[in-house]
């Protein structure tokens, strides 16, 4: 997640508040003023008073539900802050400034999923401002695919940044999209050289791509860096399996099956390769019977 | 009895080997029944029957066809199952309403076969709602399913393969199951954020059945003494084969999402499933995959039949090489596993499309989501051939796609030399598309043998290939027809046959170029 540290300045600083419609009372006409003036000022406690005020005063007009959604942000009120601009956008859908506001609300609750849509009509009123956050939505979202594609395109408006480049990796590589994946790695192996996951990831990446051999280099080294990140240790034991090496594959392919049991075939082959046979009958045993039962 | 039928002049050597293969629509779109609802038998259609019905010596072409859904009845011209005669040329007739072919359910796959020894190929097609058998009476077929005993209990059957399970000279019947299906329960299910298809863990499964031929156009369910029944699977494809070389024809399964079985045919009526002690109850990764069609022929050239299977994305196509006793995947060292790293796939055959003497796998690729859900139109995908070639550690395969094969739906696939110019053709099915016929360019220069010997289990050798007679082909497909060999710049080879039951047939220096139909 890139956005998450920034929605509530990025939403102070660029967006306009909402004003009273021609023709209020000479009250809601006050009370705009001094919404937007506590607004600005930064008394959002202040001003989310004073738009409850308004919007029972004046609910025909739909801005001060948006402009209480801002200062709600502003408060760190995220669940309030979405639900004043869910009655916002539901009364004015055009995409505008709202919708990027009731994203970042949702991102901030981390409801990445019901972050998208809004953040997707964000998107067609600024693109520059919301789509790294819509890219972060469809991560948080496991749709991995739109994710990387989208922070691909959030590099056009930060040209060359590492950590994007980064994400755009990791989801085309959590999206299995392992061709498209590699370049990115390629690009960014020199800075992230000891990164545990880096390695993990661009070695699965390899692998995949060319066969065990490739990637065990980058597997070793995110097991030496962490050798509690069981999924590295999963990927490193069946490649060094695949390619002959079962007394180095089982140290791994035992610590990766306590997580996940259909590693327990491959640990009942490297078992046997290396003469265990005991343990192959057994591992396989379990392995049958874990497996067909989280199968069926 | 050898009978030399024919020879035919060879296409022009050299040319080069990618060339485009010109693509032959047949018929109209085949319909799926998919709405927004995304009902699953929607993304299952489906096989290829190619056999020669009329005896006309042209293979002619069976397409099932589906239903509106949830109700999975025909209820017009565009749910017909299809019935396409051969013509000369690469023409094919529409001739389901003579043929008596329209069938009424949906319908997914077929098996064809002569059960009743009279010359003449039947078929039984694989339905929603169970089976139906046709007996080929001459210019048309009757159904028979009434009368021949056979009843899958209305279970979702997607395939099926004849074979003779106790040698006494005819076929027995196996039929693929897949999974429960009560459209009153079947979930609305989102993937990646899109209404699509659902994961084959929310259905339950259902046991395969077996059905023993007694003459006379009966068949007894045989599914519980023969041991089938007691292994409830989500069966997607059967490959039939001794694989052990104990005279009797096995079983492969390929199940979704769950092991695979390996029926071991003790030659008494009974079968053992021996999938986890074969080693191909799932890839060597140890991750059942969602595994699709299958087929089982001789690769390597050891005299053993191999297989493979498709799967899914990600999942790679797992191919295993037969040690006699046990299997040994060999997608990593075959280059296979990397190949197919990023693909979808149904269909699959191994088939020698450049008659080099080696057999290939053609793959028919498609996603099992729809194109308005998660991947959207990525989901269509083109047909792979991988070409067998040698490498540092033995065969090797390389990918090429067809060149003029559009990326599709693509499910049913069958390699067949349909205009008799001695090089392997295709026939591919692709949801809500026409039946398309890929025609070999026939541009290596290479000869080929053909040998007719219509005995299932009966081995073929030439030379150093070896071929076995099986009407199970990939995923919900049938072929009968002669073996097909590409035998490269060879001009005379050794024929030898083994029939089932032991008895072996040796023709030396036999013509390449040729068909020749070989009887007992």
């Amino acid at each position: 997640m890139l956005t998450l540290a920034r929605t509530t300045c990025l939403a102070l600083g660029g967006l306009a508040l909402g004003f009273a419609q021609p023709g209020p009372t000479p009250q809601v006409a006050e009370l705009s003023q001094q919404g937007a003036a506590a607004t600005r000022a930064g008394r959002f406690a202040e001003a989310a008073a004073t738009y409850r005020r308004l919007i029972a005063l004046d609910p025909a007009t739909p801005h001060w539900q948006m402009n209480l959604g801002l200062a709600l942000q502003s408060l760190g009120q995220y669940r309030e802050a979405a639900a004043a601009l869910e009655q916002f956008v539901k009364k004015q859908p055009q995409p505008g400034p709202a919708h990027l506001l009731l994203g970042l609300s949702r991102l901030k609750l981390r409801e990445f999923c019901p972050a998208v849509a809004p953040l997707e009509k964000a998107r067609q009123w600024d693109a520059a401002r919301s789509t790294l956050e819509l890219a972060d939505a469809y991560q948080g979202c496991r749709r991995w695919e739109p994710a990387a594609r989208t922070y691909l395109a959030a590099l056009k408006f930060r040209p060359g940044d590492a950590a994007i480049v980064r994400q755009t990796a990791h989801c085309f590589w959590q999206g299995r999209l392992y061709a498209e994946a590699r370049p990115h790695f390629e690009t960014q192996l020199a800075r992230y050289r000891g990164d545990a996951e880096f390695n993990y990831e661009f070695g699965d990446t390899l692998v995949r791509l060319e066969g065990p051999e490739a990637g065990l280099e980058y597997l070793r080294t995110a097991v030496r860096a962490a050798p509690q990140l069981l999924g590295a240790r999963a990927e490193l034991g069946k490649a060094l399996l695949e390619t002959g090496s079962a007394a180095e594959a089982l140290p791994h392919l035992e610590a990766a099956a306590a997580q996940d049991p259909a590693l327990l075939l491959p640990l009942s082959r490297a078992c046997r390769a290396i003469g265990r046979v005991a343990d192959a009958e057994r591992y396989a045993a379990e392995y049958r019977q874990r497996v067909g039962q989280t199968k069926r | 009895m050898v009978r030399k039928l024919a020879a035919f002049a060879l296409a022009v050597a050299c040319a080069a080997a990618a060339a485009n293969w010109p693509v032959i629509p047949v018929g109209g779109p085949l319909f799926t029944g998919e709405t927004a609802r995304k009902y699953l038998p929607a993304t299952m259609p489906g096989g290829i029957a190619v056999f020669d019905a009329d005896g006309d010596g042209l293979l002619d072409l069976f397409l099932p066809n589906g239903a509106p859904l949830p109700g999975g009845v025909k209820s017009g011209p565009s749910h017909r199952n299809r019935f396409f005669r051969g013509r000369p040329g690469l023409q094919f007739e529409d001739r389901t309403a003579a043929a008596g072919l329209a069938g009424s359910g949906y319908d997914f796959g077929a098996a064809a076969g002569d059960f009743d020894g009279d010359g003449r190929v039947d078929l039984l097609v694989c339905g929603l709602r169970g089976v139906t058998l046709y007996r080929n009476a001459g210019g048309s077929f009757v159904d028979v399913t009434a009368t021949s005993g056979i009843n899958n209990q209305g279970r979702w059957t997607v395939g099926a393969a004849w074979l003779d399970i106790d040698q006494d000279g005819d076929l027995d019947l196996f039929i693929v199951n897949y999974v429960q299906w009560d459209p009153a329960k079947e979930k609305s299910c989102v993937v990646e954020g899109r209404p699509d298809f659902c994961h084959p863990k929310f259905y339950a499964p259902q046991p395969n059945a077996l059905f023993r031929n007694d003459g006379g156009g009966r068949f007894t369910d045989v599914s519980r003494e023969s041991g089938i029944a007691a292994h409830p699977g989500k069966g997607m494809a059967a490959a039939v084969a001794d694989f052990d070389g104990d005279g009797f024809s096995d079983i492969f399964v390929t199940n979704d999402r769950s092991f695979n079985f390996l029926f071991h045919n003790d030659g008494r009526g009974h079968f053992k499933e021996i999938a986890f002690e074969a080693g191909v109850a799932a890839p060597a990764s140890g991750s059942p995959p969602s595994a699709m069609g299958t087929d089982a022929q001789d690769f390597d050239g050891d005299g053993r039949p191999d297989l493979i299977y498709t799967a899914l994305r990600d999942e790679t196509f797992p191919l295993y090489r037969n040690l006699g006793k046990e299997f040994n995947e060999v997608g990593s060292v075959t280059r296979l596993a990397v190949l197919t790293r990023p693909m979808a796939g149904w269909g699959v055959v191994f088939a020698d499309l450049d008659n080099d003497g080696w057999k290939d796998i053609v793959s028919a690729r498609g996603d099992v989501l729809s194109v308005t859900g998660a991947h959207g139109v990525q989901a269509k995908e083109p047909i792979s051939w991988f070409r067998n070639g040698p490498g540092p550690r033995g065969r090797e395969f390389s990918a090429e796609a067809f060149l003029g094969a559009p990326a599709a739906l693509y499910r049913g696939i069958v390699a067949a030399d349909l205009d008799h110019d001695g090089c392997l053709d295709l026939v591919a099915t692709s949801l809500q598309e026409p039946a398309r016929v890929f025609r070999n360019p026939c541009a290596t220069g290479h000869h080929w043998l053909k040998v007719d010997v219509r005995v299932p289990g009966a081995r073929v050798r030439l030379d150093t290939q070896w071929r076995h007679v099986t009407s199970a082909v990939g995923y919900s497909s049938s072929y009968v027809g002669p073996l097909h060999f590409g035998v490269g710049d060879k001009k005379r080879v050794e024929v030898e046959i083994r029939w089932p039951g032991g008895e072996v047939q040796r023709l030396a220096d036999v013509g390449v170029d040729q068909t020749l139909v070989v009887t007992k």
